[in-house]
């Protein structure tokens, strides 16, 4: 199986932190949040509750999952490195192996109010399904740094949802490896209420060989960013082998002065033909000193397939406020359901069945 | 290192090369007394020959573009570079020496006779001089000026030293300060108020020069209400043996201005050819880049347009065709500086073979900038299974009031469609041409005419070749 090499090279050369010369993060503010991570890191004790209310048999140590060391991330090396000290010294997370096919949503919590360096590890078996809530809650200027290791194997089906929700002081940093063979996987993520945020979802889609179960995967968020808010997305969809297919599609409201980064990536390796990718980044600008740096990648290095992305930035459409507004709907509150009906769209696609 | 009179046998990857006899011959390598050299041969006055050593100076201290250039720039060595050559006047190589494949893509393109020998180098200028003069006594009576780099600087001082290097500084990257430093050829074109040129202006036709240099520069200034289609390059291979070719072309559009500026490039397949192409538009001015890339073995080429003034528009029009070994590394820049103005971006690229096509763009609304526009449409076409493309748009937007809106897809040649051609009769290459021809059509058609003609024929060429 290739690996998409960029990542491997960029994590081998550029174990400081990162910095504007990062490619990966240089669109972000890594002199802000890289630097205060490290910070939180080095000077603060991991401290924090953490819960789940899945099965008790699914339920393993997590001193018995694999290292989350050597994770892949988007030029995070460093800073992996740093959790990893963290963790070593108080391993701390949720370990989850899945077997059967478990109809109820499974809660997994993490809470902190200083700084907590979680790391979970999810894996399920050849034809089991779940469905996962993952709610990571940071109260004052706490940060969560977290890890996640997914791994599905042939014919799983996960959907997952994560929610970082802040305290407006606070901080959230994560990075997600997941691995997608010949299996279904579905995420949404949601930021709200983070002075800064920084999400990284690196989705490696494969098939297993000989096997007639054609992966997929997708990957979903909606935020809404107010005040001096920042979040820098970054999102990879590495297809490994043919005859695989993948979906990225955020949005965002962006209001007062907030700033919002995505920063995507098709990568379709060779060989991996009848690849099927599409990335979409939709951002609605709501104040005039809002901002957005959006960057959708193509990496194709296969011939036979049909990848796409989009990237649409703009006001809220007059026509649609003004319908409501005629309607007897105050402006504000015009505004707060068009702004809502546009993010909603992310969580139909999430529910939706097929 | 020789100087004067010196004669060397440059090898071009196997594609041709010829015994070469230079007039004047910078040696290799880039130092004070390079420039010196260069500027002696120019009768340069002294405030060049010193811009030229501050920008050398510049060129030393900064960085290659490392963390997201692509890889093969690093095989360029700039010791190994010669950095000034002249021809003198009488030309110095054989029609007998070019090669046949070359001969026969003349003959398939329909260059005339006269052409083809400038074309390969042998000839320093075909016979275009009546043609020339009759052009030149007309422009003359309008008031444009139309000469070359140097004679732009050193007879038109006061039109064009004000903006030369203001819209791409000395300090904007490594290459535009060699350029700075080291530039010779290219054109320095003035249009006065209200002038609107109905025939296009081509390098190819001004004599009295080198029409194309290593570092070549050109400096357009469009007055206000002024109109003009500039054209550069050709679709026909273009022999060189210089193997960096870092040009700056700087465009100036001022109040309610259009300029149209269109490039071809066709360089042999050893040539690294990094340009720097940037426009300022002001108040209602208009500057389009259409530009096509065929030839060089790393295009690095990102048209821009500096959106200053209320109402401007700026578009860029790309196409790109990476061959066996090639890789075209394009896009475009826009840069909304104020309010109500608009750009288009649409860039098509086909890999072919080992050939690799990149897009990189940047699309930046600014802080006052409200109302803005900005519509990128980028798509590939991939031939074989060894070729590959990457996009890498950026869009950096503030503001509530603008809307802006990105689209790029890949895709190879429905195999459908070829069969369904075939099984009318067409051969393979000829359903391939047809289709990759498909592909391009609505971007050829921006083209004038008889460079539309040759982009046809050319792909039908390039596919014969890779398929039939």
């Amino acid at each position: 199986m290739a690996s998409p090499l960029r990542y491997l090279d960029l994590q081998q050369s550029r174990s400081e932190l990162p910095n504007r010369l990062n490619e990966l993060w240089r669109n972000g503010r890594p002199h802000i949040y890289a630097t205060s991570v490290a910070e939180a890191l080095s000077s603060r004790a991991s401290q924090g509750s953490i819960s789940s209310d899945a099965p008790s048999h699914c339920i393993k140590a997590i001193s018995d999952a694999p290292s989350p060391r050597g994770i892949m991330s988007a030029g995070s090396h460093a800073l992996v490195e740093l959790h990893h000290a963290q963790f070593e010294a108080a391993p701390c997370g949720i370990h989850l192996n899945i077997a059967e096919q478990i109809e109820q949503a499974i809660n997994i919590r993490y809470q902190s109010d200083s700084l907590l360096c979680p790391y979970s590890y999810i894996e399920l078996q050849e034809g089991a399904r779940a469905h996962i809530i993952e709610e990571h809650v940071s109260l004052g200027d706490a940060l969560i740094f977290s890890l996640r290791r997914i791994k599905l194997a042939q014919g799983a089906s996960l959907r997952l949802e994560l929610r970082e929700i802040g305290s407006g002081k606070s901080h959230a940093f994560n990075i997600s490896e997941i691995s997608v063979t010949s299996a279904n996987f579905r995420q949404i993520s949601s930021h709200s209420n983070h002075a800064w945020a920084r999400e990284e979802s690196i989705c490696n889609i494969s098939n297993a060989p000989e096997s007639e179960i054609e992966s997929s995967a997708m990957l979903l968020s909606a935020n809404r960013l107010e005040g001096k808010q920042i979040l820098d997305q970054r999102s990879d969809q590495n297809q490994l082998s043919p005859n695989t297919s993948s979906r990225v599609f955020y949005k965002n409201v962006i209001d007062d002065k907030a700033r919002a980064i995505f920063d995507g990536n098709i990568y379709v390796a060779k060989d991996a033909h009848y690849s099927d990718a599409q990335q979409t980044n939709r951002n609605m600008m709501l104040s005039e000193t809002a901002s957005i740096y959006s960057l959708p990648g193509l990496e194709i290095l296969a011939d036979k397939v049909q990848c796409s992305h989009g990237s649409a930035s703009g006001p809220m459409d007059a026509e649609e406020l003004f319908y409501l507004c005629s309607r007897g709907i105050s402006r504000y509150d015009a505004q707060k359901l068009v702004a809502e009906g546009f993010l909603q769209e992310s969580y139909d696609r999430f529910s939706r069945e097929s | 290192m020789t100087r004067d009179e010196a004669t060397f046998t440059i090898d071009s990857r196997g594609e041709f090369s010829f015994p070469e006899n230079h007039k004047y011959d910078a040696g290799y390598g880039l130092t004070e007394s390079t420039i010196d050299y260069i500027s002696d041969a120019k009768g340069e006055p002294d405030w060049l020959r010193q811009f030229r050593k501050d920008a050398l100076r510049k060129f030393n201290e900064m960085p290659m573009p490392e963390h997201w250039a692509p890889e093969s720039l690093k095989n360029l060595d700039f010791d190994k570079i010669r950095y000034y050559l002249a021809h003198g006047n009488a030309p110095t190589r054989n029609w007998e020496d070019v090669p046949d494949e070359v001969k026969r893509t003349f003959e398939r393109l329909g260059v005339p006779e006269q052409e083809r020998a400038f074309l390969a180098g042998v000839d320093a200028q075909y016979d275009s001089e009546t043609a020339y003069s009759n052009m030149q006594e007309e422009l003359t009576k309008q008031g444009v000026i139309f000469v070359n780099a140097n004679e732009g600087l050193m007879q038109h001082e006061e039109i064009f030293r004000p903006w030369f290097g203001k819209v791409i500084p000395v300090g904007d990257n490594k290459f535009s300060a060699l350029n700075h430093a080291a530039f010779s050829g290219g054109s320095f074109i003035y249009i006065p108020k209200g002038v609107k040129l109905k025939q296009p202006l081509q390098a190819y036709f001004r004599i009295n020069s080198e029409s194309m240099g290593q570092f070549e520069r050109t400096l357009i200034i469009a007055d206000e209400g002024s109109e003009l289609m500039y054209m550069e390059g050709c679709t026909a291979p273009k022999f060189d043996t210089a193997t960096l070719h870092s040009g700056v072309v700087e465009l100036v559009a001022l109040k309610g201005a259009k300029i149209q500026y269109v490039t071809v490039q066709n360089w042999a397949t050893n040539v690294y050819n990094l340009v720097i192409q940037r426009g300022l538009a002001m108040e209602d001015a208009e500057i389009r880049w259409i530009d096509c890339n065929i030839g060089a073995a790393l295009t690095m080429k990102y048209p821009a347009v500096v959106l200053q003034g209320r109402g401007a528009r700026g578009e860029v029009l790309s196409i790109s065709i990476a061959h066996e070994g090639q890789h075209q590394d394009t896009g475009a820049r826009m840069i909304h500086a104020a309010p109500d103005t608009s750009s288009n971006i649409i860039a098509k690229s086909i890999s072919i073979g080992q050939g690799r096509g990149s897009y990189r763009g940047e699309v930046i609304i600014g802080k006052n900038a409200t109302g803005c526009k900005n519509n990128t449409e980028c798509d590939a076409l991939l031939i074989n299974a060894e070729s590959r493309t990457d996009t890498y748009p950026a869009i950096n937007i503030k503001g509530n009031s603008s809307s802006v809106q990105h689209e790029a897809s890949v895709s190879q040649v429905d195999e459908e469609m070829l069969f369904y051609m075939q099984q009318r009769g067409l051969t393979r290459a000829q359903a391939m041409s047809l289709a990759v021809n498909g592909f391009v059509n609505e971007l050829i058609n921006e083209f004038p005419m008889e460079y539309s003609v040759e982009l046809r024929r050319l792909i039908d060429l390039e596919m014969e070749d890779s398929i039939g």
